[in-house]
């Protein structure tokens, strides 16, 4: 076992620095919902924990739907505080020192349209249609020092600001998921979950350096920039020139054609163990979205590569001439936009999927009390973003399911998280919310997301059991 | 009794966990009343300027003719005017001729050939004696009548004749034409060349050969032979002989001096300013030019200037020189004329009233084209070799801060100055509203700031090294909200030369001076978001 143990994780571990690309976005925080094995969709986070009923099949349409935000920068406390008078003042220092170098935004959105999965014998069947779609702006902490403070911090700090990271991806693409996982042993199961992908549409800032420095005599401006900027859409953007000459953007889209677009084909895996040396004790490990997605369709690609240098105009374009009536700074503002060198071209690309790691233990003080543990990676321009969750799980009776969780996420401790799965029969709602804390606290919310659905769930009961219908 | 502790361990916890809710719930930060207002303040450093400027990005665009770099890229400013006078096409019109004369014819019952011979004199109201006539285009026309002739039965042929007139191919100006059928002949490409008799000018003949056919009956003779001529529409080409006196204009005018167009104060004088008048005269006649006005005026004050003849005989092309142009030059320099001391007023424009005298003495004989003229260039050179004591000018722009800026606490402007000219210029800056009240001024601990040191010269003026200097200007919020409703600035520049022993030493400027010129501002923004 110990063996088997050793040769999976290592496999993974390859599997994990092949697909640790840069890549476009998407990441939902299955955090709470984990340890729910009640609730189907709880197997999206390791393909080989069995959820507890032996079938399901998910309300076509509404069987999942996922909608989530995390910002790993800051939360409205770090910006607007408190002294000890209990008197508001806003706070710009303690925000820019609350940042990361690189920090991020997200948002995400999850509908599964179908799904359905089987127990037979000693493996577990599951399939999933999914529309999943992602966006992310990502921001270095110089980025934001530069918004509040101004360039001239960096004169003062004698230092180039870097704005690393900046930018911003989104995806839509279709999943569909045949998920696979297998009883080897008494104590151990692996499983996974291929995937063919649909991407819709996609930008993606595959490379984005850029630093800004202000000569500290003239305030000469030179931005080194080395940015390609990949987009996948179902008009062309052309947008440079509307941006440039302030003229409008044209954006012709066919709505049929959006949804029925397969051109844009990719592939995923998600890999998934689990280990119980013993009654109680749970130890699982998992891989998700390790996977591409090859953009052909409607393909732009942004290049800005070099230095760019800005020093001013020229004295007779800055005074003017009887058309301006002598409006310098209108002039200035005009030559700034016409400095970037922008090379535009249509090569198809590839992008990676998001992957993440999941390592947790459970532990069962009871057949219906379980306390878990789970440690979760992201990984985002080349930098990770951890998250801690600590749950205990209840199950009163069979058909309905608590759980109740505190997660550090991206060093925020302020995450309450909360769910339930209520079978009513076979028929089965459920909704879980990694942090409801922010319902209460608002001032601290840095994540937030709700999970809930419709499932019909069956054979969810033990085949021979002596426990009474209900007890603690 | 582990299952009983666990089971109190849920249960313990179950109750417990509302008690870390309804005390932890805060929503004091959605209350927008008790939020403190917040005021955004980035400070912003920008480059606003960056000139690389010589002398020709200096001088205005409508000036730019004015440089004038020589072979050793040293720079003189060149204002020059011309006047001339009309064309002898112009000045000198002929006039219709129209006459009649009869003669008598005898034919005698047969055909008879006759010739008359007509003299004329050529009317010229400007010409007191005119030798040849170049036609560039007119008509000669001729009618004949002779009623009683044609009654008789008989037919007439006349041809007339010019015999002093040659075309190209030197044959003279001839047609033929019947009785009551006018003809004429275009006199273009002809010359006409006239004699004298005692004190009759500008004689020429037309001979009338007649030929007369049939047998009249009766015979009725002397039979009246009427001619009717006109020459006109007529336009020379050329005309010699002796024109009488003739006054042509030149015309009055102005020479605005740029260079001093924006002077308020302050002296500049200049080591070898000069005058240069360049006369050309295509009549072939003698020529004065007469000079009834040349001064330099500042304002209410004027100063004439010297040394130039008055009356000024100019030359003249030959009488064999036709078509050429003589041209008679004068230099009035600092050793010839005042021109250093009027230079020195400065005028901000040089007057001028000339006209010009053709053939004043007469009685001499030359000629006159269609195209013949005389033309007066006027150039004041002033070489940049100069000395500059506390000249002070002005100058007002548009310029506007627009919408760009709502609000500012401060802004500080940055010039840096890299000067390769021979020159200190102190400046001082005025915002103004758009009625020219003054606002605010840029520089408030002086009246003005050196903020562009001179070039090092050496003794004899000569550019060494250039010299580099940055000034910082700050100003308040105060300050920043007169100037945010600035329209125009008003410049004010007070140039000097450098000084050695307390005297400004001359210096000379050359086309490969270059100033570089760079001009940032840093400014902190105020946006204050009211909640």
């Amino acid at each position: 076992m110990e063996k088997s143990f050793k040769v999976i994780f290592t496999g993974l571990f390859f599997l994990l620095l092949t697909f640790s690309q840069p890549f476009s976005s998407s990441a939902q925080y299955y955090n709470t919902i984990f340890w729910m094995d009640g609730i189907p969709q709880s197997s999206y986070s390791n393909v080989a924990m069995n959820p507890q009923p032996r079938l399901y099949i998910g309300m076509p349409g509404i069987s999942s739907h996922y909608t989530g935000f995390a910002h790993t920068g800051f939360a409205l406390q770090d910006f607007l505080r408190k002294d000890d008078m209990d008197n508001f003042y806003w706070d710009e220092d303690n925000l820019i020192g609350t940042l990361k170098n690189r920090n991020f935004f997200t948002m995400d959105l999850q509908h599964e349209l179908l799904a359905f999965g089987f127990l037979t014998g000693r493996d577990y069947f599951s399939f999933n249609a999914t529309e999943k779609v992602g966006g992310r702006f990502g921001y270095s902490k110089d980025f934001m020092t530069l918004l509040i403070k101004g360039n001239n911090h960096f004169i003062e700090e004698a230092r180039e600001a870097d704005f690393s990271g900046i930018g911003m991806d989104f995806i839509h693409y279709r999943e569909f998921a045949a998920g696979y996982s297998r009883q080897w042993t008494d104590n151990f199961s692996a499983g996974l979950r291929a995937k063919v992908l649909f991407g819709m549409s996609n930008v993606w800032f595959e490379r984005n350096n850029f630093s800004l420095h202000t000569h500290p005599d003239s305030y000469a401006l030179l931005l080194n920039a080395d940015m390609v900027v990949n987009v996948s859409s179902p008009s062309p953007f052309s947008p440079l020139d509307s941006i440039t000459d302030g003229g409008d953007f044209d954006f012709d889209f066919d709505e049929m054609d959006y949804i029925t677009n397969t051109q844009n084909m990719g592939f995923g895996l998600d890999l998934g163990m689990v280990y119980r040396p013993n009654d109680r004790f749970t130890l699982a490990l998992s891989a998700l979205d390790l996977g591409y997605i090859d953009w052909s369709q409607g393909v732009e690609n942004f290049t800005m590569k070099g230095e760019f240098e800005f020093d001013g105009v020229d004295l007779n374009d800055f005074f003017g001439n009887d058309d301006d009536n002598g409006n310098g700074f209108e002039e200035l503002l005009d030559s700034l936009k016409n400095v970037f060198d922008i090379e535009e071209t249509a090569k198809n690309y590839r992008s990676f999927l998001g992957p993440k790691i999941f390592l947790s233990g459970g532990y069962d003080l009871s057949p219906r009390h379980k306390m878990g543990l789970l440690a979760r990676a992201d990984f985002y321009q080349g930098e990770m973003y951890p998250s801690f969750t600590a749950s205990y799980n209840f199950k009163p009776v069979h058909a309905i399911g608590f759980s109740l969780a505190y997660s550090v996420i991206h060093w925020n401790y302020n995450n309450l998280g909360a769910g339930f799965n209520l079978n009513l029969g076979p028929l089965q709602i459920y909704a879980v919310a990694d942090n409801i804390f922010g319902a209460m606290r608002p001032h601290t919310i840095q994540t937030a997301n709700l999970h809930f659905g419709v499932n019909w769930v069956f054979g969810y009961r033990p085949r021979a059991t002596a426990r009474p219908l209900f007890s603690w | 009794m582990k299952k009983t502790i666990s089971r109190l361990t849920g249960i313990l916890f179950l109750f417990l966990l509302p008690g870390l809710f309804i005390p932890s719930c805060d929503y004091s930060y959605l209350d927008i009343d008790e939020l403190p207002d917040y005021t955004y303040g980035p400070v912003i450093a920008l480059p606003m300027v960056k000139s690389s400027l010589s002398i020709e990005d200096i001088v205005p665009d409508e000036d730019f003719d004015l440089i004038d770099v020589d072979e050793d890229n040293f720079v003189s400013l060149v204002y020059r005017k011309s006047a001339e006078t009309l064309k002898g096409g112009e000045l000198f019109e002929l006039p219709d001729q129209d006459s009649q004369v009869t003669y008598e014819v005898h034919p005698g019952g047969k055909s008879a050939k006759v010739t008359f011979t007509e003299t004329l004199d050529f009317s010229f109201g400007a010409g007191e004696r005119l030798d040849s006539l170049s036609m560039e285009e007119g008509k000669f026309l001729v009618s004949a009548s002779a009623q009683d002739l044609v009654n008789d039965g008989y037919q007439l042929t006349i041809t007339v004749t010019i015999p002093q007139s040659y075309d190209g191919s030197g044959n003279p100006l001839s047609f033929e034409m019947d009785l009551d059928s006018p003809d004429s002949s275009e006199l273009g490409g002809f010359t006409f060349e006239f004699y004298s008799d005692n004190d009759q000018n500008n004689l020429f003949d037309i001979q009338y050969h007649v030929e007369v056919a049939g047998s009249g009956t009766p015979d009725n003779a002397p039979y009246q032979l009427t001619l009717n001529k006109s020459f006109f529409d007529l336009e020379f080409l050329s005309i010699y002989g002796d024109v009488s006196y003739t006054q042509l204009a030149l015309g009055e005018g102005e020479i605005p001096i740029s260079i001093f167009r924006n002077w308020v104060d302050g002296a500049i004088e200049f080591a070898n300013p000069f005058v240069k008048i360049d006369a050309y005269n295509s009549f072939g006649f003698p020529v004065v030019v007469n000079t009834h006005e040349l001064y330099g005026q500042k304002e209410e004050e004027t100063m004439d200037l010297t040394g130039y003849p008055n009356p000024w005989e100019i030359l003249s092309p030959g009488i064999n020189q036709e078509g050429e142009i003589a041209i008679t030059s004068l230099l009035l320099d600092g050793e010839s004329s005042n021109i250093k001391e009027l230079v020195a007023l400065p005028p901000k424009e040089f007057i001028y009233n000339m006209d010009a005298g053709l053939n004043e003495n007469g009685k001499q004989a030359g000629f006159v084209n269609n195209s013949s003229q005389v033309k007066v260039d006027l150039e004041v050179w002033l070489p940049l070799h100069a000395s500059v004591e506390s000249y002070l000018i002005e100058d007002t722009l548009d310029f506007t801060f627009g919408d760009t800026f709502e609000e500012l606490e401060w802004i500080e402007f940055n010039f840096g100055i890299v000067n390769g000219f021979p020159l200190d210029a102190y400046f001082q800056v005025f915002f103004l509203d758009k009625e020219g009240a003054v606002l605010a001024r840029m520089f408030e601990e002086t009246d003005e700031k050196n903020i562009i040191p001179s070039a090092e010269v050496d003794g004899d003026g000569l550019v060494t090294s250039e010299t580099e200097r940055n000034t910082k200007v700050f100003m308040d919020q105060d300050k920043v909200e007169d100037i945010l409703g600035s329209e125009k600035l008003l410049i004010s520049a007070r140039l000097r030369t450098p000084e050695k022993s307390e005297v400004q030493i001359p210096v000379k400027i050359f086309s490969d001076h270059i100033i570089d010129l760079s001009i940032g501002a840093k400014a902190k923004g105020k946006v204050v978001v009211d909640f």
